[in-house]
């Protein structure tokens, strides 16, 4: 695939290689012509230059590697990378081969202020991507832990005696969509859950369902208190 | 109290693609049985054009008292259960209301016009094929938010419906209360409230019937600028039917499985336009279509009913509620499920329908009475010993066959039944459901699955057809197996906790081996066949007080069934023993099959009963009895036959079932697996406790 990419495009896809390296193989620091970048065809010389430039990294014996506040941006762009990939997976039903061309593009879109803050409370402060990566913590992760929020997620992460709103059902599974739908359980719909184990039971409207995990995790609720308010 | 007119038409697994065929078929038997009935003749359709041969189809989702409504209208019986799913086949009865002759028809449930399950195609399959002058749909009041989107689908599509809101009890209880005259107004059709149960509500709804014409008018729901303009197009390219072309063309755009046969249909050019405007409109959607078609007719349906439903609070949690957590819970439900199986099973038709009723059918009635006589008749009456042995003594029509079935196989199956009514009456079932999904699913089994398989310990036969409500093949395979090999039937089972009444130890040995059997075959199964995991998902039903006339009638129904199935083939069995005892054939099969029987340890006798099992396996269990009390088997030669004979081959009812519900191949597959897999188990059992130097007591 040949695509023009931006300069500071290229600059997050050294930072995104040099962080899943330290990531994966615990290397601190990597010879530049070993850095590959799609749609490129040789070694990311300039983008490493501007890098440099920024303070983000440094050069030596033609290894490249982070310096602290390239690490701190490494992270983030990681983030905004595999947020963007849950995205697509979770809520665009990308299959998987092509949740990571989508989301390289899109990653980029996340720079704007915040946005990335709040694409990560829809998506209910997921853990790690599609291909099972964690996903580096943000701020708003930190809020979710703490405060009783309003964040999104799956009817299986909520406590027994929870409520929430069904905000929608996870498209991935279309079999799955045309089940739940077909009895009922819609966006809009109130859900309190009354038990987790031996399996998920819960109410919307005036019956009572049960269904297993799977079933439950396609479920994405708004999370409200039920003594809330 | 069961009338004939009442029959159960059985639906033969559509799975294949050539639709509309079977779907005529099925629904050309109604109109047929009508005509033969009405005024005790043949008569002539519509001979003057007047219309007064009326049938009502009666639609809904599953568990919201369709049956019981049907028994209301028809005074028939259809089944009637708090089971999501009771109704596999379709029941017809006829009503008589004011002067007209109406045939009833009531259907599986579904929840939608697109349909997911097999059991939801055979109803959409007839309400495609037209015909009916009314449709009832019924839906369970208090959840009349979420059920109306199908009254909705149903009124788009051009249908003559009136909407029942059954079980008003509950929505009553529930503090709901519903303004059904202006719901009537808005929607432009009857609306009926009812309690089927008691029969409330079902004079009005009669009165609705009698008076009822199609006013032609539709509602339109409005889906939204894209997906309008789709339709719209598509309901141009589409061929005339039952329902209008633009519900036709909703069912096409989602990919619905019977439209997309009616589409392959058409000339290929329509076709060929007809599935790119589908494939545009996929492109143009972040979602899957009939996600967009939920919301809309969600939205319509919250219009409709503002200001329709008033609640009152009610809070006090009663003891209903109680029960049900102390079910769903693993720590309680657990031991209550060993106690449900204890009592119900064990004490009621082990030890009472297998102990003291056949003790006295058996033991006394017939050893006693009847069978001397029949034996003493018989000798009078008949000069040829050929004959005389058809009848009578060892292997007789009478002796045999009459006395397995009645003596034996009845009591057992009629105590297995009349539990299994209270206990799926009562709504338990669904709980138990949720409380094994977990580990039901390491056999590749969802919870769902446990209808069929406890039905399975009363009649393999009727488990395996209903495996059909199950969702997928492979579960529908799995399930088809395990019932072939370690789920014991009712008679079986009756029949080995008799034989094992004095014997802990064989009793237990017979127990665990059988169900490490059904465990480890499971899981095996499950690794093999490909395929996805089930998915389990269920609506629970309220628990709800059985009614004694329900059970009753149930029962009953459910034995007759039996009865009419296993009474034929116990009369052939003894035929074809007498017969192959004339030409000898007989003794060969004897003689081949003591080899693998004396093989595990048997005593070459045992070979009869599994001989016996292969015509019904509760046949070969009760040859069995014979044997052990003719007191010819030991401790272990008893855990080993009751082991091999309840793996063993299943009854020729149930295989002939198996052919036509997975296949031919498939049922000769599984047979020929199960055969020497009986043996090499009850081989290995026989090894081990040999080796180990167990005498089991």
């Amino acid at each position: 695939m040949e695509i023009t990419r931006h300069s500071e495009e290229i600059q997050d896809e050294v930072l995104e290689v040099l962080w899943t390296s330290l990531e994966e193989g615990g290397r601190e620091s990597i010879p530049v012509d070993e850095i590959l970048i799609i749609g490129l065809s040789g070694p990311p010389a300039e983008a490493v230059e501007n890098l440099k430039k920024r303070g983000l990294v440094q050069v030596e014996d033609n290894e490249v590697h982070l310096t602290d506040t390239g690490f701190e941006e490494a992270r983030m762009t990681i983030r905004r990378h595999r947020l963007s990939e849950r995205l697509f997976a979770d809520i665009f039903d990308i299959v998987e081969d092509e949740v990571e061309n989508v989301a390289c593009r899109f990653e980029h879109m996340l720079i704007k202020p915040n946005l990335e803050g709040k694409i990560c409370e829809l998506l209910g402060h997921p853990k790690t991507c599609p291909h099972d990566r964690p996903i580096p913590i943000g701020e708003c992760c930190h809020k979710a832990d703490t405060a009783v929020d309003q964040a999104v997620v799956p009817m299986s992460r909520l406590r027994p005696g929870e409520a929430g709103i069904i905000a929608y059902i996870h498209s991935g599974d279309s079999e799955k969509l045309k089940k739940l739908m077909a009895m009922g359980i819609l966006p809009g719909e109130e859900v309190d859950l009354e038990r987790r184990f031996p399996s998920f039971v819960f109410n919307v409207g005036y019956s009572r369902y049960a269904v297993d995990e799977g079933m439950a995790s396609a479920i994405f609720v708004r999370r409200q208190d039920i003594a809330g308010e | 109290m069961i009338k004939n007119e009442f029959k159960h038409h059985e639906y033969t697994g559509c799975r294949g693609h050539h639709s509309g065929k079977r779907g005529s078929r099925l629904f050309s038997l109604i109109p047929k049985l009508h005509r033969h009935d009405r005024h005790g003749g043949f008569q002539e359709e519509g001979v003057d054009g007047s219309d007064d041969r009326n049938s009502i189809l009666m639609v809904g989702s599953p568990n919201v008292g369709k049956s019981a409504l049907f028994n209301q209208l028809t005074g028939t019986y259809a089944t009637v259960s708090n089971y999501p799913g009771t109704t596999v086949a379709l029941a017809v009865g006829r009503m008589k209301l004011a002067g007209r002759e109406y045939e009833v028809v009531d259907t599986p449930g579904m929840y939608t016009l697109l349909s997911i399950t097999d059991e939801e195609r055979v109803t959409r399959k007839i309400l495609l094929e037209g015909g009916y002058d009314v449709i009832l749909h019924v839906i369970d009041a208090k959840n009349l938010g979420r059920m109306l989107t199908f009254t909705l689908q149903l009124i788009e599509a051009g249908l003559p419906v009136i909407l029942v809101l059954n079980i008003m009890d509950e929505a009553i209880g529930a503090g709901l209360d519903i303004d059904t005259e202006t719901l009537s107004r808005r929607l432009g059709i009857p609306v009926v409230p009812t309690i089927s149960i008691s029969g409330k509500g079902v004079k009005e709804l009669k009165k609705e019937i009698a008076r009822y014409t199609h006013n032609g008018m539709t509602l339109q729901v409005d889906y939204g600028v894209v997906i309008e303009r789709a339709v719209r197009e598509l309901a141009e390219l589409m061929p005339a039917a039952a329902l209008t072309s633009r519900s036709e063309a909703l069912l096409v755009l989602q990919e619905d499985r019977d439209m997309l046969g009616v589409v392959t249909s058409l000339q290929s050019d329509k076709a060929q336009e007809v599935f790119e405007l589908v494939n545009s409109l996929k492109r143009k959607l972040e979602n899957p279509v009939n996600y967009y078609l939920a919301m809309g007719r969600q939205r319509r349906s919250e219009q409709l009913l503002g200001g329709i439903i008033k609640r009152r609070d009610i809070t006090a949690k009663n003891i209903r509620e109680k029960i049900d957590k102390l079910l769903i819970s693993p720590l309680t439900g657990v031991p209550i499920l060993v106690l449900v199986l204890y009592f119900g099973f064990y004490k009621f038709v082990g030890v009472f329908g297998a102990g003291t009723v056949v003790d006295f059918l058996e033991g006394h009635l017939f050893e006693t009475y009847l069978t001397p006589f029949i034996n003493d008749m018989t000798r009078k009456v008949i000069p040829w010993t050929v004959l005389q042995d058809l009848i009578a003594f060892d292997y007789g029509i009478l002796t045999l066959g009459v006395r397995y079935a009645v003596a034996i196989v009845l009591p057992i199956v009629g105590a297995f039944f009349l539990v299994f009514s209270v206990v799926e009456d009562s709504g338990y079932l669904p709980r138990l459901s949720l409380l094994i999904d977990r580990i039901f699913k390491k056999i590749g089994l969802s919870g769902r699955a446990v209808i069929p398989m406890t039905l399975g310990f009363g009649c393999g036969t009727m488990a395996t057809m209903v495996t059909r409500t199950l969702e997928s093949k492979r579960e529908r395979m799995i399930a088809t197996v395990l019932l072939a090999l370690a789920i014991p039937c009712s008679a079986q089972l009756g029949v080995i906790f008799a034989l094992t009444a004095q014997k802990p130890g064989v009793l237990v040995t017979w127990i665990g081996v059988t169900l490490f059997i059904f465990l480890l075959i499971g899981y095996l199964t499950a690794r093999l066949l490909p395929g996805e995991e089930p998915q389990f998902f269920m609506e629970l039903p309220p628990l709800r007080m059985p009614t004694l006339a329900n059970i009753w009638v149930k029962t009953a129904t459910r034995m007759q069934w039996y009865f009419r199935e296993i009474l034929p083939l116990f009369l052939l069995a003894s035929v074809i023993i007498w017969a192959g005892k004339l030409t000898g054939l007989f003794d060969l099969a004897l003689w081949l099959l003591e080899f693998p029987t004396k093989a595990i340890g048997l005593p070459a006798e045992a070979a009869q009963a599994l001989l016996y099992g292969f015509f019904r396996r509760d046949y070969g269990a009760a040859g069995l009895y014979d044997l052990q009390q003719g007191g010819l088997l030991t401790g272990n030669e008893l855990a080993v036959a009751a082991i091999t004979l309840t793996l063993f081959l299943p009854c020729i009812a149930q295989f002939l079932v198996m052919m036509k519900e997975r296949g031919k191949k498939t049922a000769i597959v599984i047979a020929a697996f199960v055969f020497p897999f009986a043996f090499l188990v009850g081989g290995i059992v026989h090894f081990l406790l040999r080796s180990l130097g167990i005498n089991l007591q």
